[in-house]
């Protein structure tokens, strides 16, 4: 059974290079978290990123996460993801978890195709055997031909686009955690990059996706929950939350 | 405490456990910094031996030494020096550098403690090289006491794995420590008998004794020249080893969660 569950999660980013008079002036700012300032601990500034968030998650969700810049989307992620530990709360994740953030890890430009495979599969924690499997399904999919034994930095940009949307469609999560969606290079590729993308989110059995697009939100969700300076304000069907957050935007 | 350990030690094991990542990414780095050279990561030792040849005469001019035990002595020092050094100050940036990973990804940060300090050793032994050399020119020195040399080693990259852990969570926190860790390790190279001998010393004092450089760098220095380590320094290493870790770890579980907002 797959499960993600977010259980009042609360979180503050310390802040270390706010200028003096920006520590001064302190003020509630319009967009992103609350900004603090800890008399106890030295003036230090925090923002509260996350503000006593729970989000459960089972089998078959797809969950759109909407809200201004610096709501919290990207970070509510980030702590599904286990790349920042909560202040208070717990999150569980049961099954397989993979994220597509912003890139890939260990990418390297002076290493050609296979060896950046190889590396990047390794960050994911693959075997050696699993990752020969994925090699010739990357390769075949990406049709960069000769290009896979030369350095990355001889790539167009559409190369490397392809490239990375391969790699990172090339996993099996059952559950998959992503920030806006991914581009995949020039249009007939686009179309090509469709079909796997779908067949992608179809195998992962939980998915949550960030993203200001929605349209994409649309397509891809069965609910959403809008986000604001840190807080879940509002859970439903995609269609409405959409709705409130056009409403929320206009005021 | 407990549970700050129980973090760092997960984190420490699940790390050494992806010796593929940290063996690849090592390798990596040494491929690509001398990309396109002839030599590739020969010129590391062409480099030290060069220092060395020229270090060694001018000093054995200067002071008047034999060249015929000098040149050994000062080889088998300053290859472990070296190692040293480069762990100490790579340290500083081990998670910094690695900024777009850590922000991004969940996984152990020590695979890439473990990269510096496995990268360091891989040049380490290339610099053998030099070494044979050395042993060709001034004749072979075999002896049973070089069998010291894989435990010496150890213990060494033990001491280099703590003060790597700890001073790349400390540098990551606070960004004046690599430039005072620079000055330090300038200050120690000269204050440590590398390239002089503790003999040269009208009286022993303490920054030899209570130097744990000096004990660590002769643990590896000896089973080099065919001697035994001497059993304070084996005792002095084994200890900071115990007291480092025990610190580094505690230090590094109880602050790990804020690395992501550090680097």
């Amino acid at each position: 059974m797959t499960l993600l569950t977010v259980d009042g999660v609360s979180l503050e980013f310390p802040i270390y290079d706010a200028d003096k008079s920006f520590r001064k002036a302190l003020l509630r700012s319009a967009v992103g978290g609350v900004i603090h300032r800890n008399k106890a601990k030295h003036n230090r500034v925090s923002v509260t990123a996350l503000d006593n968030v729970s989000i459960n998650l089972k089998q078959g969700d797809r969950l759109g996460l909407i809200g201004a810049n610096g709501a919290g989307k990207s970070t509510l992620l980030k702590v599904m993801a286990g790349v920042y530990v909560p202040d208070r709360g717990r999150v569980t994740a049961e099954g397989r978890l993979s994220c597509l953030f912003a890139g890939v890890p260990g990418i390297d430009e002076h290493d050609n195709a296979y060896r950046n495979i190889n590396t990047i599969c390794r960050f994911f924690g693959m075997s050696k055997e699993q990752i020969v499997e994925k090699v010739d399904s990357i390769e075949e999919f990406c049709e960069l031909g000769d290009y896979m034994s030369m350095p990355l930095r001889t790539y167009s940009s559409g190369m490397m686009a392809r490239l990375s949307f391969a790699i990172a469609t090339s996993m099996d999560p059952e559950i998959l955690l992503m920030d806006e969606g991914i581009g995949a290079g020039d249009a007939r590729f686009a179309h090509k990059a469709k079909a796997r993308i779908e067949d992608f989110l179809g195998k992962a059995q939980i998915v949550v996706l960030a993203s200001h697009s929605s349209d994409l939100i649309r397509e891809m969700c069965n609910q959403a929950v809008l986000m604001q300076t840190g807080r879940i304000i509002e859970f439903g069907p995609v269609e409405d939350i959409l709705a409130l957050h056009a409403r929320l935007c206009q005021v | 405490m407990t549970a700050s350990l129980k973090i760092a030690l997960r984190d420490v094991i699940d790390g050494v456990l992806q010796w593929p990542l940290w063996g690849s990414l090592a390798w990596r780095d040494i491929r690509q910094r001398y990309t396109r050279t002839i030599l590739g990561p020969f010129w590391l030792t062409l480099s030290t031996a060069i220092f060395l040849t020229f270090f060694s005469l001018v000093y054995s001019k200067l002071f008047n030494l034999d060249l015929h035990s000098y040149l050994p002595y000062l080889t088998a020092g300053f290859l472990p020096w070296i190692l040293f050094s480069a762990v100490v100050s790579e340290s500083c940036t081990v998670f910094t550098a690695e900024k777009q990973t850590i922000a991004n990804w969940q996984f152990p940060y020590s695979v890439f403690v473990y990269k510096v300090v496995y990268r360091n050793t891989i040049v380490f032994l290339h610099n053998f090289l030099i070494l044979l050399v050395v042993y060709l020119i001034y004749g072979p020195v075999p002896s049973w006491n070089m069998l010291w040399l894989p435990v010496s080693l150890a213990l060494f990259c033990l001491n280099a794995f703590w003060i790597c852990i700890l001073l790349g969570t400390l540098c990551a926190r606070f960004r004046d420590v690599q430039p005072l860790v620079a000055s330090i390790l300038q200050i120690t190279m000269f204050m440590t008998p590398i390239f002089w001998r503790p003999e040269m010393l009208a009286k022993r004092t303490a920054f030899i004794d209570a130097n744990i450089v000096y004990h660590a760098i002769s643990i590896v220095r000896d089973p080099l020249l065919g001697k035994a380590p001497a059993t304070v320094s084996l005792v002095f290493c084994l200890a900071s080893a115990v007291i480092g870790t025990s610190v580094a770890l505690v230090l590094y579980g109880r602050f790990r969660r804020r690395i992501p907002f550090w680097v």
